[in-house]
């Protein structure tokens, strides 16, 4: 069997994704419980990867998007450069009711496309150092 | 009861995965997404997991058990994966946990206790989940997988 250029391209950025993915499980793991096959938790990192160079975390509880975990996520993100950690508001009470809604962290910007009209009170004044608004398509 | 598990999904279980023989392509063009999506470019390698491995390697499986899982995946799609912060992957994960809990306490077991055959029910079980989080996006995922044949034929191509 040949590998080719482009195979060994493939299984480098797997290779990036699987030690970003577990990295960002383990920030995460810090401030909530991850979800099972058996147990409703928290929150998921996605365990494919999709082609992106860049790692999905659903997030399911709002304490989760306090300023602390995403500045901990973006410190960690700088370590790979062009790799993009997306946060997506998931939260099972409000699958059907609130928009998509989330943000991407990436090494030197965070995009904030946090809906806040819908998010309870407490949640509505977070703020992320170095962000811009956006949207899902930025 | 059981369901029908189209031919397609059947075929990708296990890595198995053959072109299926339908939808005529104009129906499957017409299937493109409406952004972004360049015929050729970008072309994810593994595919999905049909039990999601974010979760299942959170559980205290049998290594043998949890190969199952590992190996029960779409194979290659082609990537219009994008998420843009949407929430379907996760209700899925919460159909498929449903599935696992139910099939837990219909045959007494516990986690570790899991066979690689019980896994391999449990993988038909959700490929054959009449559950519209589960459904939904299986098509999704069919739809891509059908699209990546079409375009790369059943070896993958080679973009060399």
């Amino acid at each position: 069997m040949t590998t080719t250029k482009n195979d060994r391209n493939r299984a480098e950025k797997i290779a990036i994704f699987e030690q970003l993915r577990h990295r960002v499980d383990a920030i995460l793991e810090k401030y909530g419980r991850p979800d099972s096959l058996s147990r409703q938790g928290d929150y998921t990192v996605h365990g494919d990867y999709n082609g992106h160079p860049q790692v999905i975390a659903f997030i399911g509880k709002l304490d989760m998007l306090r300023s602390a975990v995403i500045s901990e996520l973006h410190r960690l993100i700088k370590e790979f450069p062009g790799w993009e950690i997306e946060v997506t508001v998931a939260v099972r009470e409000h699958y059907d009711d609130w928009p998509n809604m989330g943000l991407y962290i990436r090494p030197h910007e965070i995009i904030d496309g946090l809906q806040r009209e819908y998010l309870p009170k407490e949640f509505q004044n977070i703020a992320y150092e170095g962000a811009r608004r956006g949207t899902a398509y930025d | 009861m059981s369901h029908a598990c189209p031919r397609a999904v059947r075929m990708a279980v296990n890595g198995r995965v053959k072109a299926p023989s339908t939808p005529a392509i104009s129906e499957v063009v017409s299937d493109a997404p409406d952004t972004n999506w360049v015929p050729g470019a970008q072309y994810a390698t593994e595919g999905h997991h049909w039990v999601p491995k974010g979760v299942y390697e959170k559980e205290p499986l049998k290594p043998e058990t949890k190969k199952v899982f590992d190996n029960a995946i779409s194979g290659p799609l082609a990537d219009n994966s994008v998420n843009r912060w949407n929430a379907e992957h996760r209700k899925y994960n919460d159909a498929v946990q449903e599935t696992f809990n139910a099939f837990l306490q219909k045959n007494n077991i516990a986690p570790q206790q899991m066979t690689p055959e019980q896994a391999q029910q449990l993988v038909e079980e959700v490929l054959g989940s009449p559950d519209p989080r589960i459904r939904g996006l299986k098509t999704k995922i069919m739809r891509q997988m059908l699209r990546y044949f079409l375009l790369r034929g059943p070896r993958g191509g080679d973009e060399d």
